[in-house]
């Protein structure tokens, strides 16, 4: 079977600044695959390349064995869906209204949702456990609740691979880990890939089965989390000393800040 | 406190559209049986049906001069109200109106000329501020001919800035002018919906039509787009294509609209704010809302301008602001309790 995505020696650049530089890459169909990198390193436009909003000046990107090009817009929104780093739009949609939209590759021409489309919507709101807020206003829902309605939305696209822009970027802790475990559980029921950009390499570390580390455009390194969070990979990305040992409940790396001999450790006043 | 969402169905567009048109309706025989001459409802329903050519007293004024503007005001009130929905919806900014990206500045250099020329008011002064229209237009999709103007501020800084120049440009033509034009030029600048023949009427009506039916038909996109233009491309909108659609399709229905009345104020403001009060953000149904609703709202506005003044009558848009600006801030605290 083809894999999901299969990116062969792209380059993007916006204008002459060079963002994506000769980037190799496969992503396997049902992988849980985390893009990491430092500020600037090209992790969203990975993702707008993946998504084909981008499109990269040499290279190919093939999803499900397909070139991008060779898809219609519709086709492509019925297979890869988005969840952005959403903001509440200007006038207040309800949260019902806003995962509704994710049916829209797959209504027809007067653009009108019929029994199934409904359906798809609700099952989509249950699987984020948002049924009882479904009419409420998204602009009154908290920020987690927020980020579960745009994942119903993407949800409800039906897709066989989802991308995720920072989904956890301005959450509290118990909220990143709610919507990490949601996309793990989703992933299994849904039987989709699912490609994450973020910056909390911990949380990518207990959730994601492959990674790609990002450095001005080039892959520093792909593979398990064990072999990508290592501290001489995360010193060429970053250009910071980490300490790595093992999550005392799992095979998975865990990353700690090292203290700065010369500054000591903050003590109390 | 959260009534289920009635779900959006083709019935219920119709519904709530038939409820708008019965609306429209009521208003247009309101303006038709009441004006400042003496020709009351009877007289005036009389004439009416006795048809234009009836030798009846009241044949003149109900067929020269109420039921035009009646209709003029509807189309006005039903293009403004839908140019503010469009423009609201694609520069995701709620203070966004129809005359954002400068139309309205193109359209009155274009008519004071028409009218310092000593044209008609028909087709004279109309094709200059169409012309005029079209010019800024042309310079509003020149000016972001490559990709940066479809970033939203882009477009409304363009806008913004066109209609300053413009702004200036009328004040020099203004100080050039004598005065018994100055009351003309101040008149269509208010907006000014005394009657225009069938003749234009036909006119506007047949070039409004078809940007109406193209908008309704790009309503869920619309939806989309408010939700952001990478997560529509996501969702299947050819994001760009809508957008250039829609911009064209709304400038050209204000274009054509201001050139017959002026610059009616407020309408295209405040109208697409109340029916989203009333009944939530859903473009499928506000598009249809706004036609008939912004009609009706502009057919009442002019009949009380015509009515309430005990001499002559006062610009619509004047009225407009007056009723359209307390009942806006009434339904918005209403709304946030």
């Amino acid at each position: 079977m083809s894999p999901t995505v299969t990116i062969r020696g792209a380059c993007f650049a916006y204008n002459a600044r060079p963002v994506i530089e000769d980037l190799s890459l496969e992503i396997a169909e049902g992988d849980f695959f985390a893009v990491i990198g430092p500020n600037g390193s090209g992790k969203t436009t990975l993702l707008r390349l993946m998504l084909g909003s981008l499109k990269p000046q040499t290279g190919d990107i093939l999803v499900f064995g397909r070139p991008l090009g060779g898809y219609s817009r519709r086709e492509l929104a019925r297979r890869i869906a988005l969840v952005p780093q959403g903001s509440a739009p200007v006038f207040s949609f309800k949260v019902e209204e806003i995962v509704r939209m994710g049916r829209a590759p797959h209504l027809g021409w007067l653009g009108f949702e019929n029994a199934v489309d409904l359906e798809e919507a609700a099952r989509a709101i249950a699987a984020v456990g948002l049924d009882s807020l479904a009419n409420r206003p998204l602009d009154r829902l908290s920020g987690g609740e927020q980020q579960r309605v745009w994942i119903a939305r993407a949800l409800c696209q039906q897709p066989r691979l989802m991308l995720l822009d920072e989904p956890t970027a301005a959450l509290d802790m118990g909220h990143q880990l709610q919507i990490m475990r949601l996309m793990a559980r989703l992933r299994r029921d849904r039987k989709m890939t699912v490609v994450m950009v973020s910056h909390d390499l911990n949380l990518a570390a207990m959730f994601a089965t492959r990674m790609l580390l990002l450095h001005r455009g080039r892959a520093v390194c792909t593979g398990t989390p064990k072999e990508v969070l290592q501290p001489a990979h995360i010193r060429t990305a970053y250009g910071c000393e980490v300490l790595v040992d093992r999550h005392p409940q799992g095979d998975f790396p865990r990353l700690t800040l090292p203290v700065d001999p010369a500054a000591g450790v903050t003590t109390p006043m | 406190m959260n009534p289920r969402t009635v779900d959006l169905t083709p019935v219920r567009v119709l519904a709530v559209s038939a409820v708008m048109a019965l609306l429209l309706v009521l208003t247009i025989v309101a303006a038709v049986s009441f004006g400042s001459s003496d020709v009351g409802p009877a007289a005036a329903w009389r004439a009416l049906i006795g048809g234009p050519s009836s030798a009846d007293a009241g044949a003149a004024i109900v067929w020269r001069i109420r039921l035009p503007r009646a209709l003029l005001a509807a189309l006005t009130g039903a293009s403004l109200s839908l140019g503010g929905l469009v423009f609201q919806a694609l520069l995701r900014n709620p203070l966004a109106e129809p005359y954002i990206l400068g139309i309205s500045g193109g359209a009155a250099i274009g008519a004071i000329t028409g009218i310092l020329l000593g044209l008609a008011q028909f087709p004279g002064v109309s094709l200059f501020a169409f012309t005029g229209a079209l010019a800024t237009l042309g310079l509003i999709l020149a000016i972001g001919a490559g990709r940066s103007l479809f970033q939203r501020d882009a477009l409304l800084l363009s806008g913004v800035m066109v209609n300053a120049f413009c702004a200036a440009l009328i004040m020099f033509l203004l100080t050039l002018s004598q005065d018994g034009r100055l009351h003309s030029i101040l008149f269509w600048l208010m907006g000014n919906l005394s009657a225009v023949g069938f003749g234009p009427l036909g006119l506007l009506a047949a070039l409004v039509a078809p940007c109406f039916v193209a908008i309704f038909l790009l309503a869920h996109p619309m939806n989309l787009m408010l939700l952001g233009r990478e997560l529509a491309a996501s969702s299947g909108v050819p994001v760009r294509a809508v957008t250039i659609a829609l911009l064209v399709a709304a400038s050209l229905m204000v274009s054509v609209t201001v050139s017959h009345c002026g610059l009616v104020g407020f309408v295209g403001l405040v109208v697409p704010h109340l029916l989203r009060m009333l009944l939530g953000s859903d473009h499928r149904l506000l598009v249809p809302a706004c036609i008939l609703g912004g009609g009706a709202f502009m057919v009442g506005c002019d009949l009380l301008a015509r009515v309430l003044p005990e001499q002559g009558e006062m610009p619509a848009g004047v009225i407009t602001a007056m009723i359209g600006a307390p009942l806006f801030i009434y339904l918005l605290r209403r709304s946030r309790q």
